[in-house]
């Protein structure tokens, strides 16, 4: 089993009130980039807010030329001094999770710091690392529709589903009450 | 780190949390468990605090009292005494030379809460001797206040908040909970959970249309055919409720004549849905064991918002389902204190108490406790705040007394009244922030911010609760109560509270339905749901229990009318329905969303048109360009959003941009029954923007004009006072 987790949308509870967005954007006060890491999508049917699945096997990683994103045992991280701008990484993410953002250049001279411009940056879900209570939107969410997919999460999820197959079987069951084999 | 429990004052869902203050600074905030929202917060109470430090990221707080000496002349820092004194003067002398109906006041139903709503009323009819008074529930919930006492005889929600989750069955009608109250439609969300059935009547595919049983995505302006006719298959298939129309309603013939003229095939049309689908729908809410009916602004600001209200509630009766549990209407309020507004009489026909000003027995009571003759007190019911552009055009109205509202941003067609506010000969406004309204007043007088005072403000669901200052008044500020209190001494009618908690105790002994509601009661968590004439208890989470109504004999009266088309419909000059809708992440005019970091990181000017994907490929429009939007009023830039959730024909625009401003766009038309503007329906149309790099240049270039602007009037403020020498 995965150690690996992501936030994850249930579409019958969100009522795209972007209360997600918000906790995310206060759960990163001090951080110099602006903007949520997640993003609320809505077509005609669905609402959710779409954010990063920490993917095991991540095409951003494998896109990233600087070795700014990378992968380790529980997430795909950022550091973000590595960032050039690239946008492979945009390109490469399978659910639009990931984009560019801009924070201000700070270049040191004679131990002085100056601001110079902007600098690229990634911005997505660090799953709120360090934070405790785990990730901003899952504890904000006012209809609890926002789950962190952790292992036993998906096992849970996935004990369900078996228990809803093993019911199917029922209508079958007979035909091989009298089977010999 | 201190916290300060208080009610947030957003939308109307009353939910109670704490700010979080370190250094004298408001920096966090986090929920309580609040009756209404146990324990949860949407964004805006979330992250909607930062305001009140004066963050200027949109304008700025107004700190010190300002006045024009003269008309047209530059703001100046004056003193309190000064700018009283010259108010008090000048409304004196227009009472003298027009009469007290010369002069106009709005209540605030936002921040300042109900004690300062009082002491408002109670100065504009005892101490200038008119009703000219009002609040802004006449843009959005004065025809349900109306609908709702001539038939069931009050104009409040009959069930509660957390009574949602228990219904059987829902019905949405023109109301977006998700956008208006997200609190609320968690509720929605836990009640279909439990097993609701969830009907949604709406021309867009809004949130809770998506998780409905049934949508029935109507054709804009169409509210009374659609209504008509579940009320016809009510009829036809025998659902009506005989035993509950006997005991408890009257008028059911003639209401009947009316509503058989509906067939559901025959509204096929004006409707746009199946005859199918309207009678399912008026099959599962008439068969549900309980059932609620909740409505906002799709059905008020329409041209026939008060007979809607009629519609709908005479619908609840004759089906049975009003007068039990979790069973009934829910009318929820926009803004976080526009119930406590009309709750405190800021209205033109009514008393605190929905007392109203033509019954001799009420004024004479409200002379005693007032201490002034009957005489004194007008009979006569006053203005209404949608009755001021004509008012002054007329020379009826010479004075106006904003507490609290920005109508330039919030009233259709803004030129209009901009030319209005222009030509007052006298016009005070009171509030926490240089608006576009402020900035054209004689007269800023500088309140206090929701966060630096207490009181008590009613929730949607007449829900009483107290909240409390959690920082000093900035600058100097004064309490709402405080200003009126001395103005209203200054002009011979002395008022001398002390504090909130007196002006209260006053409310509750002029107003029984509220005498149970005491300040102890509501300490903390604590809660008082009105009516509640007794001290004993929490008050009454639903209303009419047995059926018996708050009219004269206790009887609903069932009402119906024919639909009627809208006033301006498209044509080949404007093809499109424009309607305005809400923002979820801003609030009414935006001074206070506007101003908080996140909110405004989130959504920013110019805002959007939402617009269907064939309406705007025929325009030849992407989706986030610029572009324009134009109607007989104005023409206003904004971004397009390709929205596969609009209907085609319509377009959407939310009501909180001040460069994107759809209230430039909209028409003075309003319902004649309540004075409620027909903002959900007019005509406009859309055109795509060659040169967007023009257009982002322009779209800034107003936008920091507009900031500019705004800041240069606030910074009059900063000017030092003139010293005695130079007053002599």
């Amino acid at each position: 089993m995965s150690s690996r987790s992501f936030v994850f949308a249930d579409p019958n509870r969100c009522i795209g009130c972007k209360t997600c967005m918000v906790a995310c954007i206060r759960s990163h006060t001090g951080s110099e980039v602006t903007g949520p890491r997640l993003q609320l999508v809505t077509t005609r049917k669905v609402s959710a807010p779409i954010s990063c699945h920490h993917c095991i096997d991540a095409p951003c990683v494998k896109s990233c030329p600087t070795g700014c994103l990378y992968s380790d045992g529980s997430r795909v991280g950022i550091r973000e001094e590595k960032c050039i701008g690239c946008q492979n990484c945009v390109l490469a993410c399978p659910f639009g999770a990931i984009a560019i953002g801009s924070k201000p250049k700070v270049e040191l001279f004679g131990g002085i710091s100056f601001g110079a411009g902007q600098e690229p940056v990634v911005v997505k879900c660090d799953l709120c690392v360090g934070r405790n209570g785990g990730p901003a939107c899952v504890e904000a969410c006012p209809t609890e529709g926002l789950y962190l997919a952790d292992g036993a999460f998906l096992s849970s999820e996935a004990a369900l589903k078996h228990s809803k197959a093993a019911k199917t079987a029922e209508s079958f069951m007979e035909s091989f009450s009298n089977a010999t084999f | 780190m201190e916290k300060h429990m208080t009610v947030c004052p957003y939308c109307g869902a009353g939910c109670k949390m704490n700010l979080i203050v370190e250094n004298g600074v408001i920096v966090d905030a986090e929920p309580l468990d609040g009756v209404t929202n146990e324990g949860n917060l949407c964004l805006k109470g979330l992250s909607g605090f930062d305001f009140v430090n004066d963050t200027k990221i949109l304008t700025p707080r107004i700190l010190y009292p300002m006045i024009r000496r003269t008309k047209g002349a530059d703001l100046k820092r004056v003193t309190w005494d000064e700018a009283l004194d010259f108010t008090a003067q000048k409304l004196l002398e227009i009472k003298e030379k027009y009469g007290p109906d010369s002069i106009m006041l709005t209540g605030s139903s936002r921040g300042p809460g109900n004690e300062a709503n009082y002491v408002m009323q109670k100065f504009t009819r005892a101490c200038v001797g008119t009703n000219n008074i009002d609040n802004c529930a006449r843009t959005c919930h004065a025809p349900s206040v109306i609908g709702l006492m001539d038939t069931i005889g009050s104009g409040a929600m009959s069930v509660s908040i957390p009574g949602l989750e228990e219904a059987a069955c829902i019905m949405l009608f023109g109301y977006n909970p998700a956008a208006s109250h997200p609190i609320v439609a968690r509720r929605i969300v836990k009640a279909r959970e439990k097993g609701a059935r969830i009907i949604v009547c709406d021309p867009r595919v809004i949130e809770t249309a998506r998780i409905a049983d049934i949508h029935i995505q109507m054709k804009n302006g169409s509210n009374l055919a659609l209504l008509n006719a579940m009320a016809y298959t009510i009829v036809e298939e025998g659902l009506v409720d005989k035993a509950f129309v006997d005991a408890h309603t009257k008028g059911y013939e003639s209401w009947l004549d009316v509503v058989m003229q509906y067939s559901p095939e025959a509204v096929e049309d004006t409707v746009g849905v199946s005859a199918d689908l309207i009678r399912e729908a008026a099959r599962t809410y008439a068969q549900a064991e309980t059932s609620i009916i909740g409505w906002g602004m799709g059905v008020t600001q329409q041209r026939q918002g008060v007979q809607t209200v009629h519609a709908i509630a005479s619908l609840a009766c004759v089906t049975g389902k009003i007068g039990k549990p979790h069973c009934g209407v829910a009318p929820v309020r926009g803004q976080n204190n526009v119930q406590g507004s009309c709750d405190m009489g800021m209205l033109p026909n009514l008393y605190p108490g929905y007392q109203k000003v033509g019954d001799s027995k009420v004024r004479a009571k409200f002379a005693k406790a007032w201490n002034v003759s009957v005489e004194q007190l007008s009979n006569k019911e006053g203005y209404k705040l949608t009755d001021l552009p004509h008012g002054v055009k007329d020379g009826t109205i010479k004075a106006f007394y904003n507490f609290g509202e920005d109508p330039l941003q919030t009233e259709p067609d803004s030129a209009d009244m901009e030319k209005t506010l222009k030509d007052l000969e006298f016009f005070i406004s009171q509030d926490i922030f240089m608006t576009q309204t402020t900035a054209l007043a004689d007269v800023v007088l500088p309140a206090t911010s929701w966060g630096e005072h207490e009181g008590v403000f009613t929730a949607s669901d007449r829900t009483f609760q107290r909240f409390t200052a959690a920082v000093p008044p900035k600058g100097e500020c004064k309490h709402d109560w405080e200003i009126f209190q001395e103005l209203s001494c200054r002009m011979g009618y002395p008022m001398r509270y002390r504090n909130t908690k007196e002006i209260w105790d006053e409310i509750r002994e002029v107003c029984p339905q509220f005498y149970g509601a005491t300040y102890e009661k509501m300490e903390g968590l604590g809660y008082a749901q009105w009516p509640i004439p007794d001290v004993d208890g929490e008050g009454t989470p639903d209303l009419y229990l047995g059926g018996t109504f708050n009219t004269s004999d206790g009887r609903a009266l069932l009402l119906s009318h024919r639909w009627v088309a809208p006033t301006e419909e498209p044509d080949d000059g404007y093809p499109l329905v424009l309607c305005t809708v809400r923002e979820v992440g801003h609030y009414s005019c935006r001074s206070m969303t506007g101003n908080c970091r996140a909110l405004a990181q989130l959504a920013d000017e110019p805002g959007y048109v939402h617009i269907n994907p064939i309406d705007a490929e025929s325009r030849g429009i992407r989706d986030e360009e610029l572009v324009w939007v134009y109607s007989r009023r104005g023409k206003v830039i904004t971004r397009a959003s390709i929205d596969e959730r609009i209907n085609a024909g319509a377009v959407y625009m939310t009501y909180q941009w001040w460069i994107g401003k759809c209230n430039d766009l909209t028409m003075h038309v309003t319902d004649p029954l309540s004075g409620t503007p027909e903002d959900k329906f007019s005509s406009c149309d859309v055109a795509s923007i060659g040169d967007q790099v023009w257009a982002e240049q322009h779209m800034e270039m107003l936008y920091n004009e507009l900031k500019a602007r705004l800041a240069a009037e606030a910074a009059h403020q900063d000017e030092p006072l003139p010293s005695y020498a130079e007053i002599q």
